[in-house]
């Protein structure tokens, strides 16, 4: 059970706010990430919640009590480092009971415990290893099974990924969301990498010079950003600056005015100036037809999967990934923009 | 015989050798020159020791490890924090401290306590045990908290943090975490503590004013008395407990800190 209620948050050291406002509600048993570039506060703000960072000011509520006051040790709030930080003292069974020692709880209760989480974090038969004998991959796994042990109201992930290889990466992915919904975990991790954080949360909450910039499902923060800065950050270098009249944008270097996506409603953004956002890899290489524009490549590198093509339309610069690595410098392409690629960023 | 068999053989004779003469003449009753061995050996040493003058001798190794023991516990207590702050923090004066810090170690023990001396007096500290105590200080401290500024460099606090967040509270941190991690590096200064007030002889002289008869006064008094296989006797019966400590604490670090990664 665990509720988890940030209002008016201010978090910093000394003086200085790194984070100003912050407004946030994690549900039960909801997974949120707190996405944002490396060293915007994110971490300060789990420390914050966890109750090794006084708040500058605002309110943490957690089950509809504030615990402002209230020692990190009695928070039921488990921080797990981005480091596993396991102490090197104890074996694996001992550091997955650290938590339950503490507590008091000893004997075959807490052997039941250990062995049980242990085997659900994969780490069955390994409690007598010493912490030095485990991979990294086995380590960051001991330090979940350490938290979660504990059954806390609120588990605060640290970038857990980051320190791992890219297939071990993948595999503690899966456990952490496998663990977490299993055990109906509330969850708010920290991440700098968009598709950690796509991946696993219910919600992301993209942090941007020291603010909540946007907060929604991961579809919506990648293919309805708020603003340009959230577009840029997940990678939507496309946005156009044009008018909007009778549901089609038209913009200056454009030959073509392109028709918005029944979706989106049209009150609003009739007749105004706005800024279109259309994703790179939603921009299709076509055959040629009625409704396809024609442009220049300017340059273009093979990504693998996909290939980043540098085109010109008329006097507008648009990215495009495309799986077809065919195309070659200098060469024409005919471009197809459907309707649903169409992002209407809101009017200020 | 394997060239590591050897050294060990090698750096053993080294540290046995001076007892050699010691262990003689504690059992010599007659010893002239030029002869290599004793003319005459005997128990009398000993028995003046165990018998004659063991109260003497006993109250002497009470004083001792009492003094010994008290000034090692208030250096680590003091030393422990003032560790942490400069291992963990950076802050305007830091060089100075560590300059300050040392000035007890360059500057001759018999200046200080000298010097000590008439502050001791005035504060009526003089001839007390609380008042060796500080002046054993003054020559341990610097040491202590050496050593676990050293460790403390090495010290991640996020560790403390972590276990706050399992449930952790201060005191159980403190002990269940900080203490396993700086447990070798305690040791060892722990270990240069004591040592180091155990062989105090001037210092203690002077600022106890002869009020505290511990081991090393008893020792060169006897010394002076020119009693030679009684000062061997008692020489051994001072190096005792000091091997003890450092057997002790070899078998500890051997455990935990000596044992590398590689």
């Amino acid at each position: 059970m665990g509720i988890l209620e940030l209002e008016a948050l201010n978090v910093g050291y000394g003086s200085r706010a790194i984070v100003r406002e912050l407004h946030l509600e994690v549900a039960q048993g909801e997974m949120v990430a707190l996405l944002g570039p490396s060293g915007g506060g994110k971490t300060s703000i789990l420390k914050t919640i966890a109750g090794l960072l006084p708040p500058l000011s605002g309110t943490i509520r957690i089950n509809g009590q504030m615990v402002n006051q209230v020692a990190a040790e009695k928070r039921e709030v488990v921080l797990i480092f981005q480091k596993p930080l396991l102490f090197p003292f104890l074996d694996v069974g001992e550091n997955i009971g650290f938590g339950l020692r503490m507590q008091g709880i000893h004997g075959a209760r807490a052997a039941r415990e250990i062995a049980e989480m242990a085997e659900l974090t994969g780490l069955g038969g390994l409690e007598r290893r010493k912490i030095q004998q485990l991979s990294g991959g086995q380590q960051q796994r001991v330090a979940l099974a350490r938290g979660l042990v504990l059954r806390p109201s609120l588990l605060l992930l640290d970038e857990p990924l980051s320190n791992l290889d890219p297939d071990l990466r993948q595999q503690m992915r899966e456990l952490i969301q496998a663990v977490c919904r299993q055990t109906r975990t509330t969850t708010l991790f920290v991440s700098h990498d968009q598709s950690e954080a796509l991946m696993l949360s219910d919600r992301v909450a993209l942090l941007l010079g020291g603010s909540i910039r946007q907060l929604g499902t991961p579809r919506e923060l990648f293919y309805r950003p708020a603003d340009r800065e959230v577009a840029a950050f997940f990678g939507c270098s496309n946005l156009l600056e044009g008018v909007i009249m009778d549901r089609h944008f038209s913009c200056a270097g454009l030959p073509l005015a392109l028709p918005l996506p029944s979706t989106q409603p049209s009150a609003q953004v009739e007749g105004k100036r706005c800024i279109v956002a259309i994703r790179p890899e939603q921009i299709e290489l076509a055959g040629g037809g009625a409704d396809t524009l024609t442009a220049r490549v300017e340059s273009l590198s093979f990504e693998g999967a996909l290939t980043r093509l540098e085109v010109r339309l008329g006097s507008c610069r648009l990215t495009v990934l495309s799986p077809h690595p065919g195309p070659s410098p200098g060469s024409d392409v005919q471009l197809a923009i459907p309707a649903s690629a169409i992002h209407v960023l809101p009017c200020p | 015989m394997s060239g590591r068999r050897f050294l060990g053989l090698a750096i053993l004779l080294l540290v046995l050798l001076p007892f050699v003469p010691l262990l003689l003449w504690s059992v010599s009753e007659q010893w002239f020159y030029p002869g290599l061995l004793p003319q005459k050996f005997g128990l009398r040493s000993w028995s003046y020791i165990f018998s004659t003058a063991s109260s003497q001798i006993a109250g002497g190794l009470v004083q001792s490890i009492g003094l010994s023991g008290v000034t090692t516990c208030l250096s680590l207590l003091i030393g422990i924090p003032a560790g942490r702050a400069l291992g963990l923090y950076s802050f305007a004066g830091k060089r100075l401290i560590a300059l300050l810090l040392l000035l007890p170690v360059i500057v001759p023990p018999l200046c200080v306590s000298m010097g000590l001396h008439l502050w001791f007096i005035r504060l009526g500290l003089a001839e007390t045990f609380f008042g060796v105590v500080l002046v054993h200080l003054s020559f341990c401290l610097p040491y202590t908290i050496f050593v676990l500024w050293g460790v403390f460099a090495d010290y991640n606090p996020e560790f403390e943090e972590q276990a706050r967040c399992l449930g952790a509270g201060r005191l159980q941190t403190l002990v269940r975490v900080t203490l396993p991690f700086i447990f070798p590096g305690l040791c060892l200064a722990a270990l240069f503590s004591f040592l180091l007030s155990w062989s105090q002889y001037l210092s203690t002289l002077i600022i106890g004013g002869g009020k505290l008869l511990t081991l090393p006064i008893l020792l060169f008094s006897l010394m002076d008395s020119g009693d030679r296989p009684v000062a061997a006797a008692v020489s051994l019966l001072f190096v005792l407990p000091a091997l003890l400590v450092l057997l002790a604490n070899g078998r500890l670090l051997g455990r935990q800190g000596l044992s590398g990664v590689r």
